[in-house]
């Protein structure tokens, strides 16, 4: 039974999109209308640049394979082109932070996104780093969504948005300076910031509306994106020259919107970007 | 390409302990079909392979590599002395001071199978007392003296000689075994940054034998030095040769990746060896 739904791809791509049969069958032995066994599906899985499991069930995107067989390997499917306040770099982090676990071919292939796509930044919808998260939500650890914000705020700073990045926090209240250009990370959160005469910062928030147009809400109930964007904040600072005991996190509030109230204590050195004004979103 | 499928079926019913009967539940076959399957006498139909995937939270694309990276539950590595993991068993002079892993031998069993054949490499392994299904996962503890004698195994046999360690990990691609520390490294203009990360890497993923520190007014200089519990070991000068020399093929290796045209050469210490790199 399964086989059909194979074959029923395999002929669309052929005949709806004009791709080659032998490039799709390259290195095995099946014969049209055949069986397939477990080799041969992910031979055909690997010609076709997909993860098996969605050959098996037939549940890929056909243009945008066709695309990436015709050589436009920037090609990603339609939904996370809509809505793209989120990026290539946020995606290149994450399936970084899981290559240990053999998982980074695996949710590329899944999500249907070249490693290409990821050689710049670029924008991408939030959908696809939420999908690519529920992928490898078996092996998450704190740890690595540490390490993964720690990867995404020195990219935002050393390579996405390094110079309006340096102008913004190169002023006294950087607290206040890196929220004015965090819009430039993503626009997929509004932030307001509060601050008391002791010196606390609480940060709030909540998702914007032009988000909420493209994303189901229920999808930032997972307090994984909510520890994933504190701790990128935490970093953020860290980089920007407070020292890491010198950014107290006193406590956080997660369920779909998010609350970080933090002590600054002193700065450090100023931090010294390395790259552009960084790309505009679409 | 293989088909490494009945290997990996094997390899992942031994690690967890279980026994065919209880496996073939579990991925919905019948007993006899999945005897037949592990002994490569049946296929594995597609639908079998993706469940099978699911249930072990593996990536399915294992099947056309014949490894896994690392299991869902695995933790970073530590030393570890075990005489038995699921029911592998291991003999006892390779199940105490377990600080490497099968991820660093990988190269060496490629390399094996390039030169005498997969089925000559397999008989290599078993006359270690180690069975050839141990090494499909690669977080899989291994200790030192296990490398060595599979080393010197290759050196008798004239497989391996000074000249041509750094083959060794060209026989797989350099990218393939490093591809995890490749991807958390970034190109920079100091390779020290990128080396240092690299050794931090290490003790978390491929071994804990080694202790790397960096030396010297430029910090051109990488101190190479055993852990404690290597010096409960005894090793072949030949061994020690070639350690030093796949080291530093391995430093070799990554560099390409980084951009990093620099020379890099190694010096013998008392305890170890440096790395001296410059630009």
């Amino acid at each position: 039974m399964h086989s059909f739904n194979i074959w029923r791809s395999i002929e669309r791509l052929r005949c709806d999109f004009d791709i080659d049969i032998n490039l799709i069958l390259d290195g095995t032995s099946v014969q049209r209308g055949s069986d397939i066994n477990a080799f041969e599906l992910m031979r055909i899985a690997r010609n076709l640049k997909i993860d098996g499991k969605s050959l098996l069930n037939g549940d890929f995107d056909l243009q945008r394979t066709a695309k990436i067989l015709g050589g436009n390997k920037l090609s990603i499917p339609n939904k996370y082109e809509l809505g793209m306040f989120s990026s290539s770099t946020s995606l290149k982090n994450l399936v970084n932070q899981f290559s240990r676990f053999g998982m980074k071919n695996y949710v590329l292939n899944k999500i249907q996104v070249d490693e290409s796509f990821m050689h710049n930044h670029r924008p991408l919808s939030v959908n696809a780093v939420n999908d690519a998260l529920y992928l490898v939500k078996d092996f998450i650890s704190i740890e690595d969504l540490k390490n993964y914000s720690k990867a995404n705020a020195r990219d935002f700073l050393t390579k996405s948005y390094g110079q309006v990045v340096q102008q913004e926090t190169s002023k006294e209240k950087v607290v206040e300076a890196m929220l004015s250009v965090a819009h430039y990370v993503e626009r997929n959160w509004d932030y307001k910031i509060i601050s008391n005469d002791s010196g606390n910062y609480t940060i709030e928030s909540e998702q914007s509306e032009q988000m909420l147009d493209h994303s189901p809400k229920k999808i930032y109930t997972n307090s994984y994106i909510n520890e994933m964007r504190t701790y990128f904040f935490y970093y953020f600072m860290e980089l920007c020259g407070f020292k890491n005991h010198d950014v107290q996190i006193t406590s956080q509030e997660f369920n779909i919107n998010s609350k970080m109230t933090f002590k600054v204590i002193t700065r450090g050195a100023s931090f010294t970007p390395q790259a552009s004004s960084g790309p505009k979103f679409h | 390409m293989k088909d490494y499928s009945s290997n990996i079926t094997r390899s992942l019913r031994k690690h967890y302990g279980i026994t065919q009967k209880d496996f073939s539940e579990m991925i919905d076959v019948r007993q006899g079909t999945l005897s037949k399957i592990e002994s490569s006498q049946l296929e594995l139909s597609a639908t079998q392979w993706i469940s099978l995937c699911d249930h072990f939270k593996i990536d399915p694309s294992a099947l056309l590599y014949g490894k896994i990276e690392m299991l869902a539950d695995d933790k970073f590595l530590c030393l570890d002395n075990a005489t038995k993991v699921g029911s592998f068993k291991i003999p006892r002079k390779y199940s105490y001071n377990m600080g490497s892993t099968v991820r660093t031998a990988y190269p060496l069993i490629k390399f094996a199978e390039k030169q005498i054949g997969d089925e000559k490499t397999k008989e290599l392994l078993k006359y270690l007392n180690v069975d050839p299904d141990y090494f499909v996962i690669q977080s899989h503890s291994l200790n030192l003296m296990f490398i060595h004698d599979f080393v010197n195994q290759l050196i008798s046999k004239g497989l391996i000689k000074s000249k041509n360690v750094a083959q060794i990990l060209k026989s797989t691609e350099a990218s393939e075994v490093h591809s995890y520390v490749i991807d958390q490294l970034s190109k920079s203009k100091k390779p020290e940054l990128a080396f240092k990360k690299f050794t931090q890497l290490l003790p978390r993923y491929y071994e804990i034998n080694s202790n790397y520190d960096f030396i010297g007014d430029k910090k051109c200089l990488i101190r190479v030095e055993d852990n404690e519990h290597i010096e409960e070991m005894s090793f072949s000068e030949e061994f020690l040769n070639f350690r030093e020399d796949f080291n530093l093929a391995h430093f070799k290796g990554l560099s390409q990746f980084l951009d990093f045209n620099g020379e890099l050469k190694t010096v013998k210490t008392n305890k170890g060896w440096d790395i001296a790199y410059s630009a």
